[in-house]
Protein backbone atom coordinates (compact mmCIF):
# COMPACT_ATOMS: atom_id res chain seq x y z
CA UNK A 1 0.00 0.00 0.00
CA UNK A 2 1.22 3.65 -0.73
CA UNK A 3 0.96 6.31 1.81
CA UNK A 4 -1.94 7.90 0.15
CA UNK A 5 -3.89 3.94 0.25
CA UNK A 6 -3.11 4.35 4.41
CA UNK A 7 -4.32 7.82 4.29
CA UNK A 8 -7.76 6.82 5.95
CA UNK A 9 -6.10 5.21 8.70
CA UNK A 10 -3.74 7.20 10.63
CA UNK A 11 -6.36 8.14 13.19
CA UNK A 12 -7.21 4.73 13.67
CA UNK A 13 -3.33 3.93 14.75
CA UNK A 14 -3.01 7.26 16.38
CA UNK A 15 -6.48 5.89 18.43
CA UNK A 16 -4.62 2.30 19.36
CA UNK A 17 -7.38 0.80 17.75
CA UNK A 18 -6.14 0.06 14.24
CA UNK A 19 -5.89 -3.58 13.40
CA UNK A 20 -5.78 -5.99 10.42
CA UNK A 21 -3.90 -5.78 6.86
CA UNK A 22 -3.53 -1.54 7.69
CA UNK A 23 -2.10 -2.42 11.06
CA UNK A 24 0.97 -4.53 9.40
CA UNK A 25 1.15 -1.81 6.19
CA UNK A 26 1.39 1.07 8.33
CA UNK A 27 4.32 -0.55 10.56
CA UNK A 28 6.16 -1.73 7.44
CA UNK A 29 6.02 2.13 6.53
CA UNK A 30 7.29 3.30 9.96
CA UNK A 31 9.59 0.37 10.08
CA UNK A 32 11.45 2.15 6.92
CA UNK A 33 11.05 5.59 8.28
CA UNK A 34 8.19 6.71 5.99
CA UNK A 35 8.60 10.20 7.07
CA UNK A 36 5.01 10.94 5.69
CA UNK A 37 3.93 8.26 7.63
CA UNK A 38 5.32 9.79 10.68
CA UNK A 39 3.89 12.98 10.26
CA UNK A 40 0.35 12.15 9.29
CA UNK A 41 0.71 9.57 12.83
CA UNK A 42 1.36 13.20 14.94
CA UNK A 43 -1.22 15.12 13.20
CA UNK A 44 -3.64 12.24 13.87
CA UNK A 45 -3.01 12.81 17.11
CA UNK A 46 -3.66 15.93 17.10
CA UNK A 47 -6.90 15.64 15.44
CA UNK A 48 -8.30 13.14 17.31
CA UNK A 49 -7.79 14.97 20.62
CA UNK A 50 -9.65 18.01 18.48
CA UNK A 51 -12.53 15.53 18.56
CA UNK A 52 -12.45 14.15 22.23
CA UNK A 53 -12.74 18.59 23.16
CA UNK A 54 -15.40 19.05 20.73
CA UNK A 55 -18.06 16.68 23.00
CA UNK A 56 -21.08 18.11 24.53
CA UNK A 57 -19.96 19.85 27.92
CA UNK A 58 -21.25 18.22 31.28
CA UNK A 59 -20.84 19.48 34.82
CA UNK A 60 -19.95 16.35 37.07
CA UNK A 61 -22.23 16.53 40.02
CA UNK A 62 -20.80 19.33 43.00
CA UNK A 63 -19.83 16.37 45.44
CA UNK A 64 -17.02 15.00 42.88
CA UNK A 65 -14.96 18.05 43.50
CA UNK A 66 -14.41 16.99 47.48
CA UNK A 67 -14.00 13.29 46.67
CA UNK A 68 -11.37 14.53 43.73
CA UNK A 69 -9.38 16.71 45.96
CA UNK A 70 -9.41 14.69 48.78
CA UNK A 71 -7.08 12.07 46.87
CA UNK A 72 -4.43 15.13 47.34
CA UNK A 73 -5.22 15.39 50.55
CA UNK A 74 -6.63 18.94 50.61
CA UNK A 75 -10.03 18.14 52.27
CA UNK A 76 -9.68 14.58 53.44
CA UNK A 77 -6.87 12.28 53.76
CA UNK A 78 -6.38 10.45 50.72
CA UNK A 79 -8.42 7.16 51.02
CA UNK A 80 -8.30 5.33 47.36
CA UNK A 81 -4.15 6.57 46.99
CA UNK A 82 -3.13 3.29 47.99
CA UNK A 83 -5.43 1.77 45.73
CA UNK A 84 -4.62 2.94 42.35
CA UNK A 85 -1.02 2.00 42.33
CA UNK A 86 -1.00 1.51 38.19
CA UNK A 87 -1.48 5.20 38.05
CA UNK A 88 2.41 5.53 39.07
CA UNK A 89 3.60 2.96 36.87
CA UNK A 90 1.66 3.94 34.00
CA UNK A 91 2.95 6.90 33.81
CA UNK A 92 6.63 6.78 33.11
CA UNK A 93 6.50 6.99 29.03
CA UNK A 94 4.13 9.64 28.70
CA UNK A 95 6.42 12.36 31.09
CA UNK A 96 9.79 10.44 29.80
CA UNK A 97 8.55 11.40 26.10
CA UNK A 98 7.48 14.71 27.19
CA UNK A 99 10.58 15.16 28.70
CA UNK A 100 12.88 13.86 26.26
CA UNK A 101 10.76 16.52 23.60
CA UNK A 102 11.59 19.36 25.41
CA UNK A 103 15.23 18.79 25.36
CA UNK A 104 15.22 18.34 21.54
CA UNK A 105 12.83 21.71 21.38
CA UNK A 106 14.40 23.19 18.04
CA UNK A 107 14.29 19.73 16.69
CA UNK A 108 11.36 17.61 14.96
CA UNK A 109 10.17 15.10 17.48
CA UNK A 110 7.82 13.58 14.60
CA UNK A 111 10.60 10.44 13.69
CA UNK A 112 11.13 10.22 17.84
CA UNK A 113 7.04 9.78 18.16
CA UNK A 114 6.30 8.18 15.45
CA UNK A 115 8.82 5.13 16.50
CA UNK A 116 7.67 5.25 19.93
CA UNK A 117 4.24 5.01 18.71
CA UNK A 118 4.84 2.21 16.56
CA UNK A 119 6.89 0.61 19.73
CA UNK A 120 4.12 0.91 21.56
CA UNK A 121 1.70 -0.72 19.61
CA UNK A 122 2.74 -4.07 19.86
CA UNK A 123 1.99 -6.25 21.97
CA UNK A 124 3.03 -6.34 25.74
CA UNK A 125 6.00 -4.18 25.35
CA UNK A 126 7.15 -3.04 28.48
CA UNK A 127 8.51 0.40 29.54
CA UNK A 128 11.79 1.36 32.37
CA UNK A 129 12.36 4.92 33.05
CA UNK A 130 15.72 6.11 34.00
CA UNK A 131 17.17 9.41 36.08
CA UNK A 132 15.10 12.15 36.96
CA UNK A 133 14.81 15.85 36.24
CA UNK A 134 17.75 17.91 35.81
CA UNK A 135 20.81 17.49 33.93
CA UNK A 136 21.29 14.25 34.35
CA UNK A 137 20.80 11.88 31.38
CA UNK A 138 16.82 10.49 31.68
CA UNK A 139 14.86 8.62 29.13
CA UNK A 140 13.16 5.16 29.29
CA UNK A 141 13.62 1.54 28.01
CA UNK A 142 10.35 -0.20 26.03
CA UNK A 143 11.26 -3.94 26.15
CA UNK A 144 9.24 -6.17 23.23
CA UNK A 145 9.26 -9.62 23.30
CA UNK A 146 8.57 -9.43 19.30
CA UNK A 147 9.96 -5.66 18.59
CA UNK A 148 13.15 -5.94 20.92
CA UNK A 149 14.75 -3.14 22.96
CA UNK A 150 14.43 0.65 22.04
CA UNK A 151 16.35 3.50 24.30
CA UNK A 152 15.10 6.82 23.98
CA UNK A 153 17.61 9.09 26.30
CA UNK A 154 17.20 13.15 26.79
CA UNK A 155 19.72 15.01 28.28
CA UNK A 156 22.91 13.24 26.61
CA UNK A 157 25.62 16.21 25.69
CA UNK A 158 27.42 15.72 22.68
CA UNK A 159 30.15 13.26 22.66
CA UNK A 160 33.35 14.93 23.23
CA UNK A 161 35.71 14.69 20.28
CA UNK A 162 37.05 11.13 19.47
CA UNK A 163 34.75 10.03 21.76
CA UNK A 164 31.45 7.95 21.11
CA UNK A 165 28.56 6.58 23.04
CA UNK A 166 28.18 2.55 23.12
CA UNK A 167 25.35 0.97 24.29
CA UNK A 168 25.45 -2.05 26.13
CA UNK A 169 22.56 -4.76 27.34
CA UNK A 170 23.09 -5.89 30.42
CA UNK A 171 22.07 -9.71 30.77
CA UNK A 172 21.33 -11.69 33.68
CA UNK A 173 24.08 -13.95 33.16
CA UNK A 174 27.21 -13.65 31.72
CA UNK A 175 29.01 -10.29 30.52
CA UNK A 176 27.90 -6.94 29.27
CA UNK A 177 27.01 -7.25 25.09
CA UNK A 178 27.59 -4.07 23.47
CA UNK A 179 24.89 -3.59 21.06
CA UNK A 180 25.70 -0.29 18.89
CA UNK A 181 26.22 3.16 19.00
CA UNK A 182 24.22 5.98 20.37
CA UNK A 183 22.30 7.82 17.62
CA UNK A 184 21.93 11.08 18.96
CA UNK A 185 20.23 12.63 15.87
CA UNK A 186 18.11 15.68 14.87
CA UNK A 187 15.29 13.51 16.07
CA UNK A 188 16.30 13.47 18.75
CA UNK A 189 18.50 10.50 20.82
CA UNK A 190 16.79 7.39 19.58
CA UNK A 191 18.18 3.82 19.05
CA UNK A 192 16.85 0.36 18.66
CA UNK A 193 19.19 -1.73 20.76
CA UNK A 194 18.09 -5.37 19.39
CA UNK A 195 15.85 -5.88 17.14
CA UNK A 196 13.15 -8.73 18.08
CA UNK A 197 12.10 -11.18 19.12
CA UNK A 198 14.42 -10.89 22.36
CA UNK A 199 13.82 -12.77 25.57
CA UNK A 200 12.77 -9.86 28.30
CA UNK A 201 13.53 -12.18 31.30
CA UNK A 202 17.06 -12.32 30.44
CA UNK A 203 17.79 -8.38 30.09
CA UNK A 204 18.52 -7.18 33.21
CA UNK A 205 19.13 -3.53 32.15
CA UNK A 206 20.87 -1.50 29.18
CA UNK A 207 23.68 0.87 29.76
CA UNK A 208 25.42 4.04 28.07
CA UNK A 209 29.01 4.36 27.81
CA UNK A 210 31.80 6.82 26.46
CA UNK A 211 34.25 4.89 24.12
CA UNK A 212 36.79 5.37 21.67
CA UNK A 213 35.25 6.41 18.61
CA UNK A 214 37.67 4.13 16.12
CA UNK A 215 37.39 1.06 18.81
CA UNK A 216 35.28 -1.70 19.13
CA UNK A 217 34.76 -2.22 22.42
CA UNK A 218 34.21 -5.53 24.61
CA UNK A 219 33.55 -4.36 28.09
CA UNK A 220 32.50 -0.39 28.63
CA UNK A 221 35.46 1.74 29.43
CA UNK A 222 33.10 5.10 31.50
CA UNK A 223 29.53 3.93 32.22
CA UNK A 224 27.04 7.37 31.54
CA UNK A 225 24.07 5.54 32.82
CA UNK A 226 22.60 2.55 33.34
CA UNK A 227 18.69 1.55 33.39
CA UNK A 228 17.34 -1.21 34.91
CA UNK A 229 14.31 -3.37 33.06
CA UNK A 230 13.51 -5.70 36.08
CA UNK B 1 -5.74 29.41 45.59
CA UNK B 2 -6.58 30.45 41.45
CA UNK B 3 -3.51 29.87 39.47
CA UNK B 4 -3.34 33.41 36.97
CA UNK B 5 -2.48 30.84 33.54
CA UNK B 6 -1.59 27.74 33.11
CA UNK B 7 1.80 28.30 32.58
CA UNK B 8 2.05 29.46 36.54
CA UNK B 9 -0.37 26.25 37.44
CA UNK B 10 1.50 23.70 35.42
CA UNK B 11 4.54 24.92 37.69
CA UNK B 12 2.67 24.81 41.28
CA UNK B 13 1.67 20.97 40.27
CA UNK B 14 5.67 20.23 39.47
CA UNK B 15 6.42 21.63 42.78
CA UNK B 16 3.82 19.09 44.05
CA UNK B 17 1.66 21.95 45.42
CA UNK B 18 -1.42 19.91 46.01
CA UNK B 19 -3.62 23.30 46.68
CA UNK B 20 -2.89 23.68 42.94
CA UNK B 21 -5.35 20.74 41.97
CA UNK B 22 -7.97 22.55 43.03
CA UNK B 23 -7.67 25.06 40.48
CA UNK B 24 -6.29 21.88 38.06
CA UNK B 25 -9.64 20.51 38.54
CA UNK B 26 -12.22 24.03 38.61
CA UNK B 27 -10.52 24.16 35.04
CA UNK B 28 -11.06 20.70 33.65
CA UNK B 29 -13.73 19.32 35.65
CA UNK B 30 -16.32 19.69 32.75
CA UNK B 31 -13.58 18.71 29.61
CA UNK B 32 -12.80 15.25 31.62
CA UNK B 33 -16.22 14.52 33.01
CA UNK B 34 -17.56 15.37 29.51
CA UNK B 35 -15.04 13.20 27.62
CA UNK B 36 -15.33 10.19 30.34
CA UNK B 37 -19.22 10.00 30.26
CA UNK B 38 -19.58 10.54 26.21
CA UNK B 39 -17.42 6.74 26.52
CA UNK B 40 -18.98 4.99 29.63
CA UNK B 41 -22.79 6.71 29.63
CA UNK B 42 -22.49 6.06 33.26
CA UNK B 43 -22.64 8.60 35.63
CA UNK B 44 -21.15 6.77 38.76
CA UNK B 45 -18.07 5.37 36.50
CA UNK B 46 -17.67 8.36 35.17
CA UNK B 47 -17.20 9.99 38.36
CA UNK B 48 -14.74 7.13 39.64
CA UNK B 49 -13.08 7.21 36.08
CA UNK B 50 -12.57 11.25 36.59
CA UNK B 51 -11.06 10.89 39.90
CA UNK B 52 -8.37 9.01 38.25
CA UNK B 53 -8.03 10.96 35.27
CA UNK B 54 -7.03 13.59 37.69
CA UNK B 55 -4.69 11.41 39.86
CA UNK B 56 -2.86 10.62 36.63
CA UNK B 57 -2.75 14.02 35.48
CA UNK B 58 -0.73 14.53 38.78
CA UNK B 59 1.65 11.78 37.71
CA UNK B 60 2.34 12.95 34.22
CA UNK B 61 2.61 16.94 34.99
CA UNK B 62 6.44 16.57 36.28
CA UNK B 63 7.41 16.98 32.72
CA UNK B 64 5.02 18.86 30.99
CA UNK B 65 6.46 21.39 28.77
CA UNK B 66 4.24 24.57 28.88
CA UNK B 67 6.18 25.77 25.77
CA UNK B 68 5.32 23.19 23.79
CA UNK B 69 1.64 22.64 24.16
CA UNK B 70 -1.58 23.03 26.20
CA UNK B 71 -3.26 21.22 28.80
CA UNK B 72 -6.69 20.58 27.79
CA UNK B 73 -6.08 18.01 24.19
CA UNK B 74 -3.59 16.06 26.92
CA UNK B 75 -5.76 15.69 29.42
CA UNK B 76 -8.69 15.37 27.07
CA UNK B 77 -6.89 12.74 25.42
CA UNK B 78 -5.81 11.07 29.08
CA UNK B 79 -9.49 10.98 30.09
CA UNK B 80 -10.51 9.05 26.53
CA UNK B 81 -8.01 6.51 27.56
CA UNK B 82 -8.51 6.16 30.81
CA UNK B 83 -12.43 5.36 29.84
CA UNK B 84 -10.85 3.23 27.23
CA UNK B 85 -8.83 1.33 29.45
CA UNK B 86 -12.11 0.69 31.12
CA UNK B 87 -14.46 -0.10 28.51
CA UNK B 88 -12.22 -2.17 26.95
CA UNK B 89 -11.46 -4.06 30.73
CA UNK B 90 -15.07 -4.44 30.86
CA UNK B 91 -15.46 -6.34 27.71
CA UNK B 92 -12.43 -8.24 27.67
CA UNK B 93 -10.74 -6.75 24.70
CA UNK B 94 -7.69 -6.53 23.74
CA UNK B 95 -5.66 -4.28 26.10
CA UNK B 96 -3.52 -1.84 23.61
CA UNK B 97 -0.69 1.11 25.24
CA UNK B 98 -2.26 4.61 25.04
CA UNK B 99 0.87 5.97 26.57
CA UNK B 100 2.58 7.39 23.42
CA UNK B 101 -1.14 8.89 22.45
CA UNK B 102 -0.97 10.99 25.98
CA UNK B 103 2.39 12.22 24.84
CA UNK B 104 2.11 13.18 21.72
CA UNK B 105 -1.20 15.21 22.51
CA UNK B 106 0.96 17.59 24.01
CA UNK B 107 1.94 18.67 19.82
CA UNK B 108 -0.88 21.02 19.92
CA UNK B 109 0.04 24.33 18.57
CA UNK B 110 -0.55 26.78 20.95
CA UNK B 111 -3.14 28.34 19.33
CA UNK B 112 -5.53 31.21 21.01
CA UNK B 113 -8.83 30.29 23.24
CA UNK B 114 -10.82 32.17 20.22
CA UNK B 115 -9.56 29.73 17.48
CA UNK B 116 -9.45 26.67 19.54
CA UNK B 117 -13.41 27.89 20.16
CA UNK B 118 -13.65 27.92 16.60
CA UNK B 119 -11.57 24.80 15.20
CA UNK B 120 -14.49 22.99 18.11
CA UNK B 121 -16.90 24.35 16.44
CA UNK B 122 -15.87 23.25 12.96
CA UNK B 123 -15.75 19.54 14.32
CA UNK B 124 -19.03 20.29 16.11
CA UNK B 125 -20.27 21.21 13.24
CA UNK B 126 -18.66 18.32 10.78
CA UNK B 127 -19.54 15.46 13.52
CA UNK B 128 -23.50 16.92 13.21
CA UNK B 129 -22.98 16.71 9.53
CA UNK B 130 -22.23 12.78 9.56
CA UNK B 131 -24.64 10.43 8.26
CA UNK B 132 -25.94 7.98 11.70
CA UNK B 133 -23.38 5.28 10.34
CA UNK B 134 -20.32 7.92 10.55
CA UNK B 135 -21.25 9.17 13.62
CA UNK B 136 -21.36 5.42 15.43
CA UNK B 137 -18.24 4.54 13.99
CA UNK B 138 -16.33 7.81 15.24
CA UNK B 139 -18.27 7.11 18.55
CA UNK B 140 -17.04 3.20 18.56
CA UNK B 141 -13.43 4.07 17.52
CA UNK B 142 -13.18 7.30 19.71
CA UNK B 143 -14.61 7.07 22.61
CA UNK B 144 -15.71 3.20 23.19
CA UNK B 145 -12.00 1.96 21.96
CA UNK B 146 -13.48 -0.64 18.96
CA UNK B 147 -11.23 -1.59 16.30
CA UNK B 148 -12.25 -2.25 12.73
CA UNK B 149 -12.90 -5.69 12.92
CA UNK B 150 -14.81 -5.53 16.20
CA UNK B 151 -17.28 -2.76 14.98
CA UNK B 152 -17.98 -4.98 12.44
CA UNK B 153 -18.34 -8.29 14.57
CA UNK B 154 -20.53 -5.85 17.10
CA UNK B 155 -22.83 -4.31 14.22
CA UNK B 156 -22.76 -7.47 12.44
CA UNK B 157 -21.95 -5.62 9.41
CA UNK B 158 -19.12 -6.56 6.84
CA UNK B 159 -15.44 -5.61 7.57
CA UNK B 160 -15.47 -3.91 4.23
CA UNK B 161 -18.12 -1.96 4.49
CA UNK B 162 -17.60 -0.82 7.98
CA UNK B 163 -13.38 0.61 6.71
CA UNK B 164 -15.86 2.75 3.83
CA UNK B 165 -17.74 4.09 6.74
CA UNK B 166 -14.50 5.25 8.96
CA UNK B 167 -12.85 6.50 5.91
CA UNK B 168 -15.45 8.64 4.93
CA UNK B 169 -16.43 9.96 8.14
CA UNK B 170 -12.79 10.99 9.19
CA UNK B 171 -12.03 12.45 5.47
CA UNK B 172 -15.42 14.56 6.76
CA UNK B 173 -13.88 15.63 10.23
CA UNK B 174 -10.46 15.97 8.73
CA UNK B 175 -11.30 18.23 6.05
CA UNK B 176 -12.88 20.03 9.12
CA UNK B 177 -10.24 20.47 10.71
CA UNK B 178 -7.95 21.81 7.52
CA UNK B 179 -10.38 24.20 6.60
CA UNK B 180 -9.74 25.61 9.99
CA UNK B 181 -5.83 25.40 9.66
CA UNK B 182 -5.66 26.76 6.24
Amino acid sequence: MSCEDLSGFYELYALGVLDGAEYDELEEHLNRNCRTCMKEIIRAVQENATVLRSVPKLDPPAELRSRVLAGFGIETRPFWLRAAPWCVAGAALAVLLIGVASQQRQKTPDILNARAVQFLNAPGVRQFSFGGQGTAPHGSVLVSREKGVMLIVGNLPAAPAGKMYETWIIPRAGAPRPTGKLVVGEDGALVGLIAGPVDPEHIKAVAVSLEPAAASPVTPTLVVFAAATE
Amino acid sequence: MQSDNEEKLIEQLKRRDTQAMAAMYDRFKRLVFSVIFQSVRDQAIAEDLTQETFWRVWNRIQSFDAAKGKLEPWIATIARNRAVDYLRSSRNAPQYSLETIEANARFFSVESPAKQLETERLVSRALSSLSPAQREVIELTHFQGFTQTEIAEYLKRPLGTIKGTIRSALKVLRESMQAESA
